[in-house]
């Protein structure tokens, strides 16, 4: 009966996460359109944007290589595989125990490698310092002992998640199939990151069917919370811009090595 | 240096030279006691034989063959010294206790020799072949099957008098070195440079996990011992059997081009069917992410790292420099993937047979030992209870690589088909229909089915077009030396 349940709430998330992570994409594009005094463009916005590119046609130019033919399912693959990691409205899920956070940094980390390598010359390299900070992140809340470093090892990740907000560039790249499948695992990618800091918020709930509903409530509460707070934050630092997305990533890498000193200190003294 | 027919045969014989002694460094040939040790160590040393006299080829017709003989005789007189350490290792470390200890330090020495015999020498024949000949030569007689077995071994010896203390320096030393040498491969433009940077950043991890075995057999604490000999084990796989993959590429590349700068790799990876899809895959595991053994490797130093009972900071600085050295790497698979995967392709690369057997071998290598690493931990298994006691590296738990290859798999799968559609393989514009839309041609077979027998087709025209290389005394000489390894092998085992 464990392992039954085990297994349905992996498939519940798994087909729960990529329509909430489209979900939470709308709800960030529009709450920074209001912030900015423009009406913006729905929370369906991005359901809109994969069904139109799904209608349209991929062409693929002549000197196509092997990375433009697997390159977009490939990212697909590496972002929902780290999204079913992810513990969402319950951590009782049966894919839970195969990968840590580590697995899922270095996941998410393939995705990106390859849609830089899909970018082209377009591509920003320094876009892969952001699962290190990550990294770290992790490796201070692993402290034992350690209290005062998990708001700062929490911020880190916030401003990774800021960092990675996916911008419009892929558009320039990519067509039909490619650019629906670039599109979601965009959206996974940031739904992946809120949902690892509402994790490390959510207080721990009983094993059970019955707190599944609880648990979903407390999830979708958190990743809407930490999502105004980005949007807001990302309103007031345009991070959009490369320059500024560099500053965002440096800034969350010296978070996370405060948190790690900060946790250390702790639990020695 | 690498356009002549000798180096074509020689140097895949020196690399397979160099892998099958490494697989008997850890086979039960050297569990069996002292007469395997000392073929793997031979194998080694002939191994590096070939891969010297390969690639110091020009040198050795030039005004400085008796540099090169001086080279390759101290090669072949450290592997003797490892030798003569084994054997007073395994026949009188009571009587004699600084032997073993000195007659390694007297092999670190004249593998010292070596590299400097082999700079003197890139300074005064041919400065780009001696450089890559340098970075090739360390790799192998350095971080590949000798090193490991060296600082092993030292390590071993060294611990037990110790402080609990010892395994800081080492750790903090290679946590900088791999730190040091990827922000170098992610700055340089020069293929030489940048590989040889790569295999300093896997020699920096093997050092960290060297320091890691260390500080958990000077403490009694078996996890990171156990996790710093899967660092080490896998650093020197992938630093044995995935960087060639990109050493043959960029030596096809040199020839293609007549440069060594990054560039020059452009578009190169078109040109090689099975050496692109090989080098995509050890691109991807010297980015160290997942299933490849590069990601391994940094789980395991992490795992390592939080379970250190050393001074936390320690642990701190360490688990700092290397995710950000993971970070550099992965800029730097990025730059190589990019530069081999864009730009106009060079018409005269093509692989050759022995480059194509080797590709295939490497790439399932990387793919395998990514996926199941076990199977390389079984393979050391026997080395690492020689060299470290009872200690022995495990994957996991917390990281099922099997199980991440299969969720992948499993979500491929879902995602191409959740997102199935035609698509139109452009090799027209819509300028060129004059204004009509583009659409998908009409299905007779799958358009993957007929992708595949397109691209078999492509192979099959590829394979035919290609003609051996005639026999040259040197590939007989080769052959010869092939012929009686396996007479020697035929006795040595069971």
């Amino acid at each position: 009966m464990t392992l039954l349940l085990a297994w349905g709430v992996a498939i519940l998330q798994l087909l729960l996460l990529p329509p909430a992570a489209l979900l939470a994409a709308g709800l960030a594009e529009t709450l920074r359109a209001r912030l900015l005094g423009m009406r913006g463009p729905g929370l369906l916005m991005p359901f809109r944007a994969i069904a139109a590119a799904l209608g349209r046609q991929r062409v693929r130019g002549p000197d196509a290589s092997l990375v433009s033919v697997i390159g977009p399912a490939l990212v697909l693959t590496a972002t929902l595989a780290a999204a079913c990691l992810v513990p969402s409205f319950s951590r009782d899920s049966a894919l839970a125990g195969i990968g840590d956070a580590l697995t899922i940094a270095g996941l998410l980390t393939l995705a990106r490698l390859i849609a830089l390598l899909l970018d082209g010359a377009a591509a920003d390299p320094a876009a892969l310092f952001a699962e290190p900070a990550v990294l770290i992140a992790i490796f201070s809340g692993l402290v034992p002992g350690a209290n005062a470093a998990a708001p700062i090892g929490l911020a880190a990740l916030a401003i990774g998640a800021l960092a990675l907000v996916p911008g419009p560039r892929m558009a320039r790249t990519a067509s039909g199939r490619d650019l629906a499948m670039l599109t979601l695992a965009a959206a996974l990618r940031r739904l992946v990151f809120l949902s690892l800091i509402a994790d490390r918020l959510r207080p721990n709930l009983p094993e059970g069917a019955e707190y599944w509903a609880i648990g979903f409530a407390l999830w979708v509460a958190m990743v809407v919370a930490i999502t105004l707070v980005c949007t807001v934050a990302e309103a007031a630092l345009p991070a959009r811009l490369p320059a500024r997305r560099r500053e965002a990533l440096a800034a969350g890498l010296a978070l996370a090595a405060l948190a790690v000193l900060v946790g250390l200190a702790e639990a020695a003294s | 240096m690498f356009a002549g027919p000798v180096p074509r045969v020689l140097l895949p014989l020196a690399v397979a030279l160099g892998l099958l002694a490494w697989l008997l460094a850890g086979a039960p040939a050297v569990a069996a006691g002292l007469p395997g040790t000392g073929l793997a160590i031979e194998l080694d040393g002939l191994s590096g034989f070939f891969l010297t006299l390969a690639l110091l080829e020009r040198a050795a017709a030039g005004r400085d063959a008796r540099t090169l003989a001086g080279t390759i005789l101290t090669l072949l007189a450290a592997d003797g010294m490892i030798l003569l350490a084994g054997v007073a290792l395994l026949g009188g470390p009571r009587r004699l206790p600084g032997l073993p200890a000195l007659l390694l330090l007297a092999a670190f020495a004249l593998l010292g020799g070596l590299s400097f015999d082999a700079m003197r020498l890139a300074a005064e024949t041919v400065p780009e072949a001696a450089l890559i000949a340098l970075v090739l030569a360390a790799a192998v007689a350095i971080g590949g099957p000798t090193g490991t077995y060296l600082a092993l071994r030292l390590l071993l010896d060294v611990a037990s008098p110790l402080s609990s203390w010892a395994g800081t320096p080492v750790i903090l030393a290679g946590a900088a070195m791999a730190l040091i040498a990827a922000a170098a491969a992610c700055g340089t433009r020069h293929l030489p440079h940048l590989l040889d940077a790569l295999g300093r950043s896997l020699a920096g991890f093997a050092l960290l996990g060297a320091g890691m075995v260390l500080a958990g057999t000077t403490n009694d604490v078996p996890a990171p011992a156990a996790a710093g000999l899967a660092v080490v084990l896998l650093a020197s796989l992938i630093g044995a059997g995935v960087l060639p993959v990109w050493r043959i590429v960029a030596s096809l590349a040199v020839t293609g081009t007549g440069g060594t700068a990054l560039a020059g790799l452009g578009g190169v990876l078109r040109m090689l069917p099975l050496g692109g899809l090989a080098a995509l895959i050890a691109g991807l595991t010297l980015a160290l992410v997942p299933p490849g053994a590069g990601f391994m490797m940094l789980w395991q130093a992490f795992a390592g790292l939080q379970a250190l009972p050393a001074n936390p900071l320690v642990a701190a600085a360490a688990a700092l420099a290397i995710a950000v050295s993971a970070a550099l790497l992965a800029q730097t698979a990025l730059r190589l993937l990019a530069c081999g995967l864009n730009g106009a392709s060079p018409a005269n690369v093509a692989e050759g047979r022995w480059e194509r057997a080797l590709f295939a071998v490497f790439g399932l290598l990387s793919v395998l030992a990514g996926i199941f690493p076990a199977l390389v931990f079984a393979i050391g298994a026997p080395a690492a209870v020689l060299l470290a006691g009872t200690i022995r590296p495990a994957a996991g738990p917390g990281y099922l690589p099997w199980a991440i290859a299969a969720l992948m798999a499993g979500m491929a799968a879902i995602a191409v088909l959740l997102l199935r559609r035609p698509s139109v393989e452009g090799h027209r514009s819509i300028a060129e229909t004059g204004g009509e839309p583009l659409v998908a041609p009409p299905a007779r077979l799958p358009r993957k089915v007929r992708a595949a027998i397109r691209q078999a087709i492509t192979l099959a025209r590829r394979l035919g077009r290609q003609r051996p290389a005639p026999p040259t005394p040197s590939a007989a000489l080769a052959g010869a030396f092939m012929v009686l390894i396996l007479l020697l092998l035929g006795q040595a085992l069971p």
